[in-house]
């Protein structure tokens, strides 16, 4: 591709012009050789990725291949191999099929599911790069949003303009991934901020935990919040229905759980929903203190590994399910 | 991108993009005639956009990206705004959008 641009520019071949798609292009290498390395077969968590797959179906995004890297650390991440403008592949008549996105997230939660929710909130950053919807509201919604954002009080009228607004847009950005993250996982998406970020005041790349929660328990619970409602907006399909809106609902996954079976999923609400019902349980059972749901199993311990354990099977039964009836669908 | 913390990645979305345009600030009259419709096109558009002239929908995702980083810049959107033709982006009006989106990565 480079080397069509190149002819197709010929007089901009000097060293100084070449230097920022050049170092794109290799870091889209190297990156990309990190992630396929990453998802060979023994090591992807295949029910994770099916959820988040569908995810992004319901955003109209159904070219997308994923691709997973397991690091040693406790970030969770997401991003776009493919930046090329599609009108220029189409000029330089090289164009892709498919659409590259790479999720990383720690090595030790590879086979706990539900605690790798917060790839959710990362996927919603990929959605993002994708529709450029909160972008676009951050272009021509600057003022307005100066007036709703939880924050305000971080954003001083005496900031340069450009810095004023990559700070807004940062917000805007990570509320949306909240906001999008809770659409599928509930209260999961508040839970883990608080867990990992504890009580974070604002800063230029963040808002403030304590926002980031309140604006997802407005979402999640439907109490009228005028900042929800624009992002909402933002993200009207093309037959005026919001994308932005409760996608998930909680199965009753305790019996089920409680005598060491995976729950039979009927939906993919339900699939979703199985993350913070499965937390939810976990929660109970640890702050009953010995009386416990998960009856079968008196080790608490193993109560952690056990409620994962079961809500893999859940979705990979679900996954097993879904493709045999495809399969007859098709037959 | 990472759920808590700032990412060392680059914005490049626009990386291709800004190639062409400085391909026409050095005098480059080279670039196909697609080309140069094309760079002409997604600069009208993004300026439009920033006038609310055009909706998300409407326009190519680079041109959003183009008027979020330029928006500020008022007398350049008016001037890109009032375009008529390819010809008209011309080598000075592209040194004023590098300009513009080199002082938004500067912020």
């Amino acid at each position: 591709m480079l080397d069509k641009l190149l002819r197709s520019a010929t007089a901009a071949r000097s060293q100084q012009v070449w230097d920022e798609p050049s170092l794109l292009m290799m870091d889209s290498i190297w990156r990309a050789t990190q992630y396929l390395s990453g998802s060979t077969s023994n090591r992807i968590p295949y029910e994770i990725v099916y959820a988040l797959k569908h995810a992004l179906a319901d955003w109209g995004l159904t070219d997308c291949i994923i691709t997973t890297s397991l690091v040693k650390s406790s970030d969770f991440l997401c991003e776009r191999i493919s930046q090329t403008p599609k009108k220029i592949s189409e000029l330089l008549d090289t164009s892709f099929d498919h659409d590259l996105v790479q999720i990383a997230f720690p090595e030790i939660f590879q086979h706990s599911p539900i605690f790798c929710t917060p790839l959710y909130h990362e996927i919603g950053h990929y959605v993002e790069e994708r529709r450029l919807s909160i972008k676009a509201i951050a272009t021509q919604r600057a003022d307005d949003l100066m007036e709703i954002l939880p924050d305000r009080g971080y954003f001083s009228h005496s900031l340069e303009t450009p810095k004023r607004r990559k700070i807004i847009f940062n917000h805007l950005i990570e509320h949306f991934c909240d906001l999008f993250s809770a659409s599928y996982v509930g209260e999961c998406a508040s839970f883990y901020i608080q867990e990992l970020s504890f009580y974070q005041e604002a800063t230029e790349s963040h808002p403030s935990t304590a926002s980031r929660v309140r604006t997802i328990e407005n979402f999640v619970n439907d109490v009228s919040d005028p900042f929800v409602d624009l992002l909402k907006e933002a993200t009207k399909g093309e037959t005026g229905e919001f994308l932005l809106k409760r996608r998930f609902q909680m199965p009753d996954i305790e019996d089920s759980f409680s005598d060491v079976r995976p729950f039979k999923i009927s939906s993919e609400a339900e699939m979703h929903g199985i993350f913070p019902a499965a937390l939810g349980l976990l929660k109970k059972s640890i702050l009953s203190d010995g009386n416990t749901s998960i009856r079968a199993v008196p080790d608490a311990d193993r109560w952690s590994t056990v409620v994962n354990d079961l809500t893999e099977k859940s979705i990979r039964n679900f996954m097993i399910e879904q493709a045999w009836h495809g399969h007859m669908d098709k037959t | 991108m990472s759920l808590f913390a700032n990412t060392s990645r680059q914005q490049s979305s626009l990386a291709f993009f800004r190639l062409l345009v400085r391909a026409v600030e050095t005098k480059n009259d080279t670039l196909t005639p697609e080309m140069r419709t094309y760079v002409f096109r997604t600069a009208l558009d993004a300026a439009k956009f920033v006038q609310h002239q055009t909706t998300h929908s409407c326009i190519q995702p680079e041109a959003i990206e183009m008027a979020f980083e330029i928006a500020d810049e008022r007398d350049l959107i008016v001037d890109l705004s009032k375009m008529d033709s390819p010809q008209e982006f011309d080598p000075v009006i592209a040194r004023r959008v590098l300009n513009g989106l080199d002082k938004f990565a500067a912020a």
